[in-house]
């Protein structure tokens, strides 16, 4: 078991009432998990402020974990750690898979980034870099390196996807710090970062 | 040449002006080496922090040739602080960087980079003019919000295009004015609520259509008014324009307190059912019926026709129940109460008087009466047929001009999936996704099931065919979990009892 060290400063117990300008670490609020280009949304259907609360908690640990990335300038100068996929609504009838990303992407435990170049494309062998990196420096649930040919030109698209534990009382986090490599959103290694390609 | 004093405190000088109380000079990199600046000769490249583009977009920045010596004047602060004038041959560049990587660059090709890897304040006491001659591109990962004391004029040249994943809320303390020079379209998945306190006036110059599949209800606590069509002139003397249809498959309701129909030509008709009531004044030129007509009170008629009445004469009733009142033709002869038409065989006497009555004989044939014509004049019109049995009725609604119109909207759904997605969709959603919301959707193996789902996206071309594969067609790096060296916490391989841990 590990305590999770939230900054003061942007501890989100202390916010208030939690709104997408909340702040979750420099430069990062809720807003950045909302506006992922695959998952857009807003957060009026969340009502109740501790369902925001237990949210913006979980963000923080990502926020952080993007905060480390950032300031790694000499590794990751050159590029740029986006959220491509936050806080996840499903569709009216739509039951997400308990324990599914989507499940728990809904809860905020789950996050999926991609990482960009100068040219605004997700660098590949980069990306392959940042989950090195990342598996080496920060803690987690688990990382995955996922791959996928979902889009219409056959293209290979490579993004990271972590999710992180439940937070208990007093930011008390059992980390476990998985690995595994998707593509196509099928496991091909446990324990393992697999660089793929076509 | 200056001598450093190790024994000097902090905040004393040596005589040369020279000191180095923490002993940091010179740094690690330069030890043993030359302490030309590395990036005065092209050894290190100085790059404020840019972070990389976005999706969708290239920040179009190249990285010129490395510096040469001497065409790179380098000053670096001591805390890191760094400017440089590179004259070197393609990579002319200018650089102020503060240590934390924000500063400004000015690039060979003339591209200026503001960067800041905190806040950027921007402050202007009057006016701000900014004129860009290429395109724009804005990434806000937060919150933007854009405050204007005074008017904000936006004047678009091409398409002004807005997507919200969220809601859209609009709060307008006055009025709004929306002039739209072409069509105006609105798809709405969900429901539309409108709610005007005052009053509200639609004014269409040309057709207007409305369908609903649904039911439609219409609440009206006032008065409720609908006119149609136009009078020509306007004494009803000439052109009469406008038809009124209202067709319904069941039934047809109208109940008021007071009803007025009135039509210079006007036609009810049916097959079964009650027209009248207990005070209801019925004015008619032609009335048949076909079984009987009971009067609390009087019939008064000038002539009664009989439909089987062939011959001279105008009454053929086989039985007449109850008293007749009047003097029938051929009972004049016998009215001895007002005369005597023989002699009088008595001498003084005289002859009577005539008969006291009269009677109207009409030899004319009676007309035929066709219980399906309307008589208009004495004479049969052939305009018309107005007695309707089951047949004609069933004629009337399910086959003329005039019957029930047989109303299927969107019977197959097809202008409803074509809009709500939610049933092609497997019920995964119910507008179109891109791919990047696709994959997200992808997520849940319930979902990458959903054969609806998957099967409209490879459809509609937003989700390749490769899709499908399971296993990775090539791989490369490959880096194991136990191949993580946390710092502090991962032992040498050799240490014994694991308590040298890595330190770096």
């Amino acid at each position: 078991m590990a305590i999770f060290t939230v900054d003061p400063a942007y501890n989100p117990e202390r916010a208030g009432r939690i709104t997408p300008a909340t702040k979750l670490a420099p430069g990062i609020t809720m807003a950045k998990f909302l506006g992922g280009y695959g998952s857009q949304t807003n957060m009026n259907h969340i009502t109740d402020n501790t369902d925001r609360l237990n949210l913006a908690k979980n963000y923080a640990i990502h926020a952080k974990l993007m905060r480390h990335v950032i300031s790694n300038q000499a590794e990751f100068n050159n590029h740029r750690m986006i959220v491509a996929e936050g806080l996840y609504v499903p569709a009216e009838g739509e039951t997400p898979q308990p324990g599914s990303l989507t499940f728990l992407k809904q809860k905020g435990r789950a996050v999926v980034y991609e990482l960009r170049g100068i040219n605004g494309l997700i660098s590949n062998q980069k990306t392959f870099d940042l989950a090195k990196y990342l598996k080496d420096t920060t803690e987690f649930d688990m990382l995955s390196l996922s791959y996928d040919t979902f889009n219409p030109d056959e293209s290979l698209t490579v993004q990271l996807i972590i999710t992180t534990p439940v937070i208990k009382n007093g930011w008390e986090v059992v980390y476990k710090n998985e690995i595994e490599t998707r593509f196509n959103e099928n496991v091909q290694t446990q324990g393992e970062l697999t660089e793929i390609s076509l | 040449m200056y001598k450093v004093d190790l024994n000097t405190n902090s905040g004393t000088v040596e005589p040369d002006g020279y000191k180095d109380p923490k002993k940091v000079f010179p740094r690690k990199e330069y030890q043993g080496k030359a302490s030309t600046n590395f990036a005065a000769r092209g050894i290190k490249r100085n790059n404020l922090y840019i972070g990389g583009g976005h999706v969708g977009l290239d920040l179009g920045l190249r990285e010129g040739p490395s510096s040469k010596y001497p065409k790179n004047q380098v000053r670096e602060s001591v805390s890191g602080h760094v400017t440089e004038i590179d004259d070197t041959p393609g990579n002319e560049r200018m650089l102020f960087k503060h240590k934390t990587g924000s500063g400004v660059e000015m690039r060979a090709d003339g591209t200026v980079i503001m960067s800041s890897t905190n806040h950027m304040i921007r402050i202007s006491q009057h006016d701000e003019k900014v004129i860009i001659e290429g395109n724009g591109e804005l990434f806000y990962n937060g919150n933007l919000k854009l405050n204007v004391s005074g008017d904000f004029d936006l004047n678009v040249g091409g398409n002004y295009n807005i997507t919200t994943g969220g809601d859209k809320v609009e709060n307008i303390k006055g009025g709004v004015r929306q002039t739209v020079t072409k069509n105006l379209e609105s798809t709405i998945i969900k429901n539309k609520t409108e709610y005007v306190a005052g009053s509200m006036s639609e004014t269409i110059l040309r057709d207007k259509v409305s369908i609903t599949k649904g039911a439609s209800s219409e609440y009206v606590e006032g008065d409720k008014e609908i006119f149609v069509g136009y009078k020509d002139p306007d004494d009803g003397s000439g052109d009469l324009v406008g038809d009124f249809i209202i067709t319904t498959a069941n039934t047809f309701t109208t109940t008021s307190d007071n009803i007025n129909v009135l039509a210079r030509d006007l036609t009810a008709v049916g097959d079964e059912g009650i027209i009248g009531g207990t005070n209801i004044i019925m004015h008619n030129y032609n009335m048949y019926t076909g079984h009987s007509i009971n009067a609390g009170d009087n019939i008064t008629v000038p002539t009664i026709y009989n439909d089987t009445q062939v011959t001279t004469g105008h009454m053929n009733i086989p039985v007449v129940y109850g008293d007749l009142q009047g003097t029938a033709h051929q009972a004049i002869t016998a009215d001895v109460t007002n005369s005597q038409n023989y002699a009088d065989p008595v001498a003084g006497g005289g002859v009577g008087a005539d008969q006291g009555y009269t009677v109207t004989q009409n030899s004319n044939a009676d007309i035929p009466v066709d219980a399906t014509t309307r008589v208009l004049d004495g004479i049969n019109s052939t305009t018309a047929v107005t007695r309707v049995d089951l047949d004609g009725a069933d004629a009337y609604l399910h086959q003329g001009n005039l019957g029930i119109r047989n109303v299927r909207i969107d019977i197959g759904d097809d202008i409803k999936d074509a809009i709500d997605k939610t049933t092609p969709y497997g019920g995964l959603s119910s507008r179109k996704l891109t791919t990047p919301e696709i994959r997200s959707k992808m997520r849940d193996p319930a979902n990458a099931r959903n054969e609806d789902f998957t099967a409209s996206q490879a459809t509609e071309g937003k989700l390749a065919a490769m899709w499908i594969n399971k296993v990775a067609p090539d791989a490369g790096r490959i880096v194991k979990a136990s191949d993580t060296k946390v710092k502090g916490r991962t032992p040498f391989p050799n240490s014994k009892n694991g308590n040298k841990t890595v330190t770096t």
